[in-house]
């Protein structure tokens, strides 16, 4: 099946300053599509540029094999978005907004909309303005989740959302990946990346550094191991790869990349382990991984 | 604790001063500018005679305010009768205008928020806006006063030019005052809005109707024509100023006392739940402006009809006047022969023709400010086209407008109706309709080519309206050059409903209208959209 969103040099320059120095991704049906990056790296500028809120400077955008920005009324028609910081109507009812939102879009308030407000435990009857941050997102998720639409766009959407809310979150977006629904899904949550992405790119200083599966992206980065043995420890810190190695008699602990694994594993079965943990790395090690130690030339 | 936050005065004024400038230029030449023209108008002292029984008319008072006009009559005097209630209106306007910016326009914001967070107390915040406004009105009361003392008008003195200028600045500052208040009252910069300029509204219709219908014990209960009663030039009465000083002083105290007793983010009136659910009234962009924007708009209606009907009322008097006295018909009839009343009310149909295009301004402008507060970002990410939703704020702006200019001719009307003995024809309001609808339409579709295209210039609008009122009100008054008015769409109009509608004028001011929407649109949907 041909991808539901292809980005292809994607440019976007506000003036002089750069935002988006071209980007290409594609998001594949039926997949949560992670999209992570620190604080100004152009996330929110990338998916406001998919909805047709800003032109491209350069490179194409496509969404269902139309463009972007010239078909965006139609694109619409099939999916739905969550901005990072939901503003509604002060003098409209959490309510009277998702209802709303479901109108614009050919859709009506149905038994689905209801039972996510339940789930998410929202009070339909008070004035936006009256509303927290978590809340008005919780309206926004509710009108999105509802209006099934063929692919969600999310920028943080769980921001705001406590911990109990953000775990019904989970386990709508876990039901809308099951009927086939594709997300992008922008997120500072590392943890919830993980848990929900099939793939991941990450974005820094309007670029990507990195696309790929979270399995593939662990092998470029190092293992946490750290091993007591028997017999008297080899000499780790020679071998290629191993780093920040702590020695002393019999326990080591260290980081190995990927491909020095084998070779490292086989120094160590000779000095008999008694006990070892490995530990993969975790996104946050990724994303500390990207943002320290491969700095892209921020500024030109 | 110090009285006052320097740090956030400081960063106030840096926000304000483009704000503090503009207003500043443009009440400073309005007082002084005139005032400077004022003696070449009135040479003689026949002339001046003639003029100020004109101004004692009725229907003069009914829009200057109670006349304190004393003999024997002198250009300042004149001057400080024709001049103080519109210098003050337009001060009143600029202190609205930076108070509720800084008070509920912040606090819905969240800047309050990080404020009081800090080392800031409720007290200290007020105290720092209302510094801002005392510089302002302090700042505003030097030039003018100094200005006025530099031209020197025949009559003048200088008690008489600090009087002026201070009555200006102390009203001024009195609405800045009661913009805070109204900031503790109502929960949304809008609503504070609405609420200060409802009350500017009403105070200045119960002095046009206080005079219109000779109650003068009920000008006192208009606040914002105080100033009127001080015969300034004339009479010179300084003793009232405590009035104002007081009326200020009470209205900070009220601000105060309710800002200590109101939760922050929220006014006094607490909020009801609403519905659950959207109703069929609620489903497209059109029907979200009616909910958004509808009250503004009843608000409009309904205060733009009482306006006309005061003004109505006065047609009756004024009629008797005409009739009575030879030098009051000719001054204001000029010499076209048409009656007095008719001349009244090309004035009157000029005014209310630049006013009705201010909603409709205001609701192109929101379609710019609704853009920035994000409230459209959920709504362009649906499946309604940028054209659409541009229409619509278009739509609605217009017809407000139309609707606006109706309701107040309709007033006029119906006030006529009531209190005359030989009532005007509704086919004389008609003819100002039809020939106020294009360049009001001129200016508000305009208005949707700046938002569409440019909207960072959005507030030029308001100086072509000012530029259309000033030259409507007193271009006939100070002999202005007519080029001057050319520079507005109103300008280009014949004096309706005297004359009759040209409607060769009317149909190309409606097609500049339409060009220029369409490019507004084709703008729009090309420029990237700004958020945050
Ligand atoms: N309209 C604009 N004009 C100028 N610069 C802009 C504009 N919009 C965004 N930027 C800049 O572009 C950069 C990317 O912003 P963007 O909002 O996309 O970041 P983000 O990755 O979403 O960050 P966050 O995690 O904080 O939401 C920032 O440096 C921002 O200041
Ligand atoms: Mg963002």
């Amino acid at each position: 099946m041909a991808n539901v969103m292809e980005v292809s040099g994607l440019t976007k320059n506000f003036g002089q300053f750069h935002a988006l120095k071209g980007i290409s991704f594609e998001v594949q049906p039926g997949e949560v599509f992670g999209y992570i990056g620190p604080n100004g790296a152009g996330k929110s500028t990338t998916i406001r540029t998919l909805l047709g809120i800003l032109k491209p400077t350069a490179g194409t955008a496509q969404i269902f094999g139309q463009d972007a920005w010239r078909d965006a009324v139609a694109i619409h028609r099939r999916l739905a978005y969550v901005p990072g910081d939901v503003y509604l109507w002060p003098n409209l009812t959490g309510g009277e907004m998702i209802d709303l939102l479901l109108k614009l879009g050919g859709q009506k308030h149905s038994a689905e909309t209801d039972e996510l407000i339940e789930r998410f435990e929202l009070d339909p009857s008070k004035k936006s303005r009256t509303y927290s941050k978590g809340n008005r997102q919780k309206v926004a998720l509710i009108a999105a989740f509802s209006s099934q639409p063929e692919l969600l766009i999310l920028d943080e959407p769980t921001s705001g959302l406590d911990p109990l809310n953000e775990a019904t979150f989970q386990a709508v977006l876990g039901e809308f990946k099951a009927n086939g629904g594709s997300t992008l899904l922008s997120s500072h949550i590392l943890s919830e990346v993980e848990r929900l992405a099939d793939r991941i790119a990450i974005l820094r200083d309007g670029q990507i550094i990195e696309t790929g599966t979270l399995a593939e992206m662990r092998h470029l980065t190092a293992t946490t191991v750290t091993v007591k043995t028997i017999q008297p420890l080899p000499d780790l810190s020679k071998v290629a790869g191993v780093t920040g190695l702590q020695a002393s008699g019999h326990h080591a602990a260290f980081q190995v990349s990927g491909d020095a694994l084998a070779q490292v594993t086989a120094l160590l079965a000779q000095a008999q382990p008694e006990s070892l943990t490995a530990e993969p790395p975790t996104l946050e090690d990724l994303f500390l991984h990207y943002y320290r130690e491969k700095p892209v030339n921020a500024h030109d | 604790m110090p009285m006052i936050d320097w740090t956030l005065f400081k960063l106030l004024l840096k926000k304000d001063w483009v704000k503090f400038v503009s207003f500043l230029v443009g009440i400073v030449t309005m007082t002084v500018g005139v005032g400077a023209y004022f003696p070449t108008l009135y040479h003689t002292q026949a002339a001046r005679d003639a003029m100020a029984v004109v101004l004692q008319s009725p229907a003069m008072t009914a829009l200057f305010g109670p006349s304190k006009l004393a003999r024997p009559y002198t250009t300042a005097g004149l001057f400080g009768y024709e001049m103080l209630i519109w210098v003050i209106l337009v001060a009143v306007v600029a202190n609205l205008s930076i108070s509720v910016a800084n008070s509920r326009g912040d606090e819905e914001r969240g800047i309050v928020e990080l404020l009081l967070a800090r080392a800031m107390s409720r007290f200290q915040w007020l105290n720092t806006l209302t510094a801002e406004l005392l510089l302002f009105n302090g700042i505003l009361t030097a030039l003018n006063g100094f200005g006025l003392m530099l031209i020197g008008m025949p009559g003048h003195t200088i008690g008489g030019d600090w009087l002026f200028a201070g009555l200006v600045g102390l009203t001024g500052l009195m609405f800045g005052l009661i913009s805070l208040v109204m900031a503790q009252v109502f929960g949304t910069a809008r609503n504070t809005t609405i609420g200060a300029y409802l009350f500017v509204t009403l105070s200045y219709l119960v002095m046009v109707l206080a005079t219109s219908l000779q109650a003068p014990n009920w000008t006192w209960a208009a606040i914002v024509a105080w100033g009127t009663e001080f015969g300034v030039y004339s009479t010179n009465q300084r003793g009232p100023v405590a009035l104002l000083v007081l009326g200020v002083l009470g209205f900070y105290a009220l601000a105060a006392s309710l800002l200590a007793r109101r939760d922050l983010d929220a006014g006094l009136l607490p909020d009801r739940p609403g519905a659950k659910r959207a109703n069929w009234t609620l489903k497209g962009p059109l029907t979200l402006l009616v909910r958004t924007q509808g009250l503004t708009g009843v608000v409009w209606l309904v205060m733009i009809f009482v306006f006309g009907y005061a003004y109505g009322s006065a047609f009756n008097l004024m009629d008797n006047l005409a009739q009575t006295n030879q030098v009051v018909s000719n001054v204001i009839a000029g010499n076209g022969g048409h009656t007095v009343v008719m001349n009244f009310l090309v004035i009157l149909t000029m005014l209310f023709g630049i006013l009705s295009a201010v909603p409709g301004i205001m609701v192109m402008n929101h379609l710019f400010s609704d853009e920035k507060k994000g409230y459209l970002e959920s709504l362009h990410a649906k499946p309604v086209g940028r054209l659409r939703l541009f229409s619509g704020y278009a739509a609605f702006g217009w017809v407000l407008s139309v609707a606006v200019l109706a309701a107040g001719l309709l007033g006029m009307y119906v006030g006529g109706l009531v209190n005359m003995t030989h009532p005007l024809a509704l086919s004389v309001f008609g003819r100002a309709f039809l020939g106020m609808v294009a360049p009001m339409t001129v200016m508000v579709l305009g208005q949707g080519l700046i938002i569409g295209a440019l909207p960072k210039l959005r507030n030029l609008i308001w100086l072509l309206a000012y530029l259309a009122f000033f030259d409507g009100y007193f271009g006939h008054l100070l002999k202005l050059p007519t080029w001057l008015g050319k520079l507005t769409p109103y300008g280009w109009m014949p004096k309706v409903p005297v004359a009759a509608v040209d409607w060769t004028t009317s149909l190309w001011l409606l097609s500049l209208a339409v060009i220029l929407i369409l490019f507004g649109m084709s703008w729009y949907r090309r420029r990237d959209l700004e958020i945050g």
